[in-house]
């Protein structure tokens, strides 16, 4: 029940939040003037003539620094579970555990480290 | 029978809070944008030896409303090759994050929409969906400098988003609970950023700065190198609706700063909301302060950043953090 | 040093006599009238001697067309004119493109507005005319372009290209302070190339000059760069007095080097801010517009207007120096002086600003000769070539200065060259207040019809940007025949293709701001 009530706020507020800014485009859309000329709706391009399409082969740079982000966003979530429960005894192990965590997710990033990720060079053409 | 009462009751009352909150919060969010565009243009103002806004109303106070009847009178532009329905669902959804947060953020004791007890996964949760509105604008507009600045605004996020959870983290930990206000009454005996947590503090008001996109961080809509990034295509309202979900967002990460390592509403003398208030305020004009003060940073160089220092120095908290805990 | 040349020149080629020239006269030591068959030969052994190309251009003498190429030494003073003449009809000339870089852009412009076809040339297309011409405009005769020039002067199209990101900076973009364009082929955050493209702002000021007096033409020259005008304004007063024989009187002399520093200082103040700003730090923009307003004001009252000045004539000065003018000034170098400190807390020290500049768009000291950048582009890389010093002009040799230089020709380095000359631009205009002589401003007896003797001119002197330089051929009439401006931007910008390429388009846009181009004075 209480779960219902929670996310029943999450989706009217969502809602809300979808009407909200509908309202003021189409308030918008009624009042503001239209032009009519043919070069008003081109793309933007800096003052000339677009050519090409945005649309192409993209080279995503930092594509590993994507996958290891997938990796650690996961396995840090599982912490905030653990969060809650870590007080609630008093033995050294859950210290030890999460030590051994943090370290393996620490190796990660040595790895990445070690492996050039984290380093952009000048391209040599 | 008496169930299905009490079941009426409940959702009475809370439908009565639900529509109080949202009329609450419509007018935050408003008033807040309100009032940092004018501030924003004041501060700047002043700290280039101008004076700001001065012309409409005592002290430029009325400029605001004049920006935002102006923004209303402008004409939608949509570009003739844009990807139609993405370009349209862009600023609809840009706003989805910033209103949901606004829920479990507790201004006062009792003001507070609805103490979700997993608050912090909320916020988070949604606060990597206004990534997605900047990528589907960047994409829809059918343009290079879009595109390009919809792709930074993606690593940058990934790029913070987890010194953002591990800053934020400790703090759970401390105060063993998920809840804000959980975490702000914890803060009685003493403010977190006091108390084991001030590296916590700074990574997470970094991490926040290059969420909301501000300078140094500003890479998404770096004017000099993408003439305006992601919302270059968009024009009149809907430039307004990026335009204040960006100001909402500097609000909410100010008030998250705010209810993790300040104390929230707690203080002296004043009514909490006014503390609350306050100590948000002070840290937006901290983040305005960083961006008429500090040039951009480079793409690699903020990637970096992230991952070679703040990433580290937050895992070796959380881990001096649960040391600290066990002793 | 010119005698050395001339004798291992001879040895080199016995054939071609080198002429020893009046340099007083001409601005020119040697004369050495070459053919087309040996001026690669001659160019590489000017490049093996390490002379860089100080200018080349053409003139039209309607019987033929005559390449003038001046060469000019670094570290000696040594200015070498070659001349190649080429026939009108069917006029050629083999490239020096691949020994001097700089030639490359140079010989595009000669093709377009001369015809001048240069066999080797890998990239003969449109430099400024790329909405197309009819006919080769500084010709004198009507000379239609033929159907397969108009071919190649067009083969640059990006846009039909199919594969690679391309990008637009400018004509209309926030970081190319004016109208340049660049195209740039992308791979994600890395720029794969860039081809700048001028001429948005093309005003054909050589060919306005072969169509007026030597008076007329005098707002020109500030028109050409808005940023340093009283600089392009002396360069061309003291090119027409020293063709004319004109001696402008002392007191002249030190208010022009007086006004001129003043500003140097209020154009690399603006690049100050404005390198910051491209860098995204918006604040010290406005600081330095502060600061510049100053000097503004000053020399409002003075020459009558703030930004497009001319006030130097022809032997003298439009008229002697506002009553107050010696005080402002001195205000204003206390007020500068201070400020300075400030400057150095809030942006030379900023972490994220050295990261941004160190170690990005470094030039080795090779880039100077190869492309023949000037002003402080190549003194950032170690190199004290300032042409105040190299060929005094004004009063320059009476007063003592420092040429600041860079060590590694690095964003960093252009940034603090400049912030140190401006400390220097103060001292020279203290040195020069104390020792301003009285007397007329003006010489007498200046003829309202300037008629200067036959002959030809090549004079520089140093612009806030660099070598800038005016070459004029008088036929003894009241017009030029021919003028010739080598403008310090444009051989500046020609390094950028090659350092950009490769980089990251953050750093790449920081270089461009770091060159402080002003695209008036590169289009002409």
């Amino acid at each position: 029940m209480e779960t219902i009530i929670e996310f029943s706020y999450v989706v009217v507020f969502a809602i809300v939040a979808i009407l909200f800014t509908i309202a003021p485009v189409i308030i918008s859309r009624l009042i503001a003037p239209r032009t009519i000329g043919d070069k008003t709706f081109t793309t933007y391009e800096c003052g000339i003539q677009p050519f090409g399409s945005a649309w192409t082969r993209h080279t995503i740079v930092y594509y590993t620094y994507a996958l290891i982000f997938i990796a650690f966003d996961v396995d840090i979530l599982y912490l905030f579970p653990v969060a809650l429960s870590y007080t609630k005894g008093s033995n050294i192990k859950e210290f030890y555990s999460l030590l051994a965590f943090v370290l393996i997710l620490v190796l990660a990033i040595i790895y990445a480290w070690g492996k050039g990720v984290f380093t952009w060079k000048r391209k040599n053409l | 029978m008496c169930d299905l009462a009490a079941i009426i009751n409940i959702i009475g009352k809370e439908t009565a809070r639900l529509i109080l909150g949202l009329i609450g919060v419509l007018i935050v969010v408003v008033v807040n944008a309100l009032v940092l565009t004018w501030v924003e243009r004041k501060v700047s103002g002043h700290m280039q030896k101008r004076i700001g806004p001065k012309e409409v109303g005592p002290y430029g106070l009325i400029q605001p409303f004049a920006d935002g009847l102006k923004l209303l009178g402008k004409e939608l532009l949509t570009p003739a090759n844009v990807d139609k329905p993405l370009y349209y669902l862009a600023p609809v959804i840009v706003f989805i994050p910033v209103l949901v947060s606004f829920i479990v953020i507790p201004f006062d004791g009792f003001l507070q929409v609805k103490d979700i007890n997993v608050g912090i996964l909320v916020i988070l949760a949604f606060s990597s969906l206004s990534v997605l509105s900047i990528l589907i604008a960047g994409w829809g507009s059918n343009n290079k400098y879009s595109l390009i600045g919809a792709t930074r605004s993606v690593a940058q996020n990934i790029a913070y988003e987890i010194p953002l959870l591990l800053s934020l983290l400790p703090v759970a930990f401390m105060a063993n609970s998920l809840s804000l206000r959980d975490i702000v009454e914890v803060q009685r005996q003493g403010w977190f950023v006091w108390r084991w947590q001030f590296f916590a503090f700074l990574i997470y008001f970094i991490a926040a700065t290059a969420e909301t996109n501000r300078t140094p961080f500003d890479l998404p809509e770096a004017e000099s190198e993408l003439v305006a990034g992601f919302h270059t295509e968009y024009s009149g309202m809907r430039f307004a609706l990026f335009f204040l979900a960006e100001y909402t967002n500097i609000f909410i990460a100010s008030a998250i700063a705010t209810t993790f390592f300040l104390g929230g509403y707690l203080g002296p003398v004043l009514p909490g909301i006014v503390w609350f208030f306050i100590k948000t305020y002070f840290l937006v004009f901290v983040i305005m302060w960083f961006r008429w003060t500090f040039p951009r940073v480079r793409f690699d160089q903020l990637l970096n950043f992230s991952w070679k220092i703040l990433i580290p120095v937050a895992f070796a908290n959380l881990i001096l953090t649960g040391g600290i805990l066990k002793l | 040093m010119v005698r050395e040349i001339s004798d291992r020149f001879k040895e080199k080629f016995p054939s071609i006599e080198p002429k020893e020239i009046p340099y007083e006269q001409r601005g020119y030591h040697l004369f050495i009238e070459a053919e087309k068959n040996n001026i690669v030969d001659i160019a590489g052994f000017f490049r093996n001697e390490g002379f860089y190309l100080a200018d080349l251009c053409c003139v039209d003498y309607v019987d033929y067309l005559e390449l003038v190429y001046f060469f000019n030494n670094h570290n000696k003073l040594c200015r070498i004119k070659v001349t190649v003449k080429t026939d009108p009809d069917k006029p050629s000339a083999p490239t020096i493109s691949h020994i001097y870089n700089m030639a490359h852009w140079y010989e595009r412009e000669i093709h377009e507005f001369f015809g001048v076809f240069f066999e080797g040339h890998p990239f003969m297309v449109y430099l400024f005319l790329h909405d197309g011409i009819d006919h080769y405009p500084l010709r004198k005769k009507n000379v239609p372009v033929p159907e397969w020039d108009r071919q190649i002067l067009n083969s640059f199209r990006p846009e039909e290209q199919e594969d690679g990101f391309f990008l637009n900076l400018g004509p209309q973009h926030p970081s190319t302070h004016g109208v340049l364009r660049v195209v740039v082929k992308m791979n994600g955050e890395y720029m794969l190339s860039a081809e700048p493209v001028l001429g948005y702002l093309h005003r054909m000021h050589e060919k306005m000059a072969e169509n007026r007096t030597y008076q007329q033409f005098l707002p020109n020259a500030a028109r050409m760069d808005y940023l340093g005008a009283l600089n392009f304004n002396l360069g061309y007063v003291a090119t027409v007095e020293k063709l004319c024989g004109i001696e402008a009187p002392e007191r002249a002399q030190y208010i022009r080097t007086i006004t001129c520093e003043l500003n140097r200082i209020s154009s690399h103040l603006l690049w100050f801010g404005a390198f910051v700003a491209d860098l995204g730090g918006l604040t010290p923009f406005l600081y330095t517009f502060d600061d510049r307003e100053n000097i503004l004001d000053i020399l409002e009252a003075t020459a009558g207007s703030r930004l497009t000045y001319s006030y130097f004539r022809f032997g003298g000065l439009y008229n002697d120096l506002d009553e107050n003018f010696v005080d402002a000034v001195k205000q204003f170098i206390t007020r500068l002086r201070s400020r300075f400190s400030m400057y150095e807390n809030l942006v030379t020290g900023n972490v994220i600003f050295i990261n941004r500049v160190k170690n990005i768009g470094v030039m080795d000291k090779g880039y100077p000769i190869r492309y023949g950048c000037s002003g402080p582009v190549i003194r950032s890389t170690g190199i004290p070539f300032d042409i105040r010093r190299h060929e005094p002009y004004a009063v320059y040799d009476r007063i003592d200065f420092r040429i600041p230089t860079g060590t590694t020709g690095d964003n960093m380095d252009r940034y603090l060259v400049r912030i140190q000359e401006m400390e220097i631009s103060l001292d020279i205009i203290e040195k020069a207040l104390k020792d301003l002589p009285a007397g007329p401003y003006k010489a007498e007896k200046i003829p309202k019809k300037l008629k200067p003797p036959k002959g030809d001119i090549y004079h520089t002197i140093e612009s806030p940007r660099g070598e800038l330089g005016v070459y004029i051929v008088s036929d003894e009439s009241d017009v030029p025949y021919r003028m010739r401006w080598r403008v310090p931007s444009y051989s500046n910008l020609m390094t950028f293709p090659e350092l950009a390429r490769g980089s990251l388009i953050a750093d790449a846009i920081a270089t461009l701001g770091s060159y402080d181009l002003v695209i008036p004075e590169i289009d002409r």
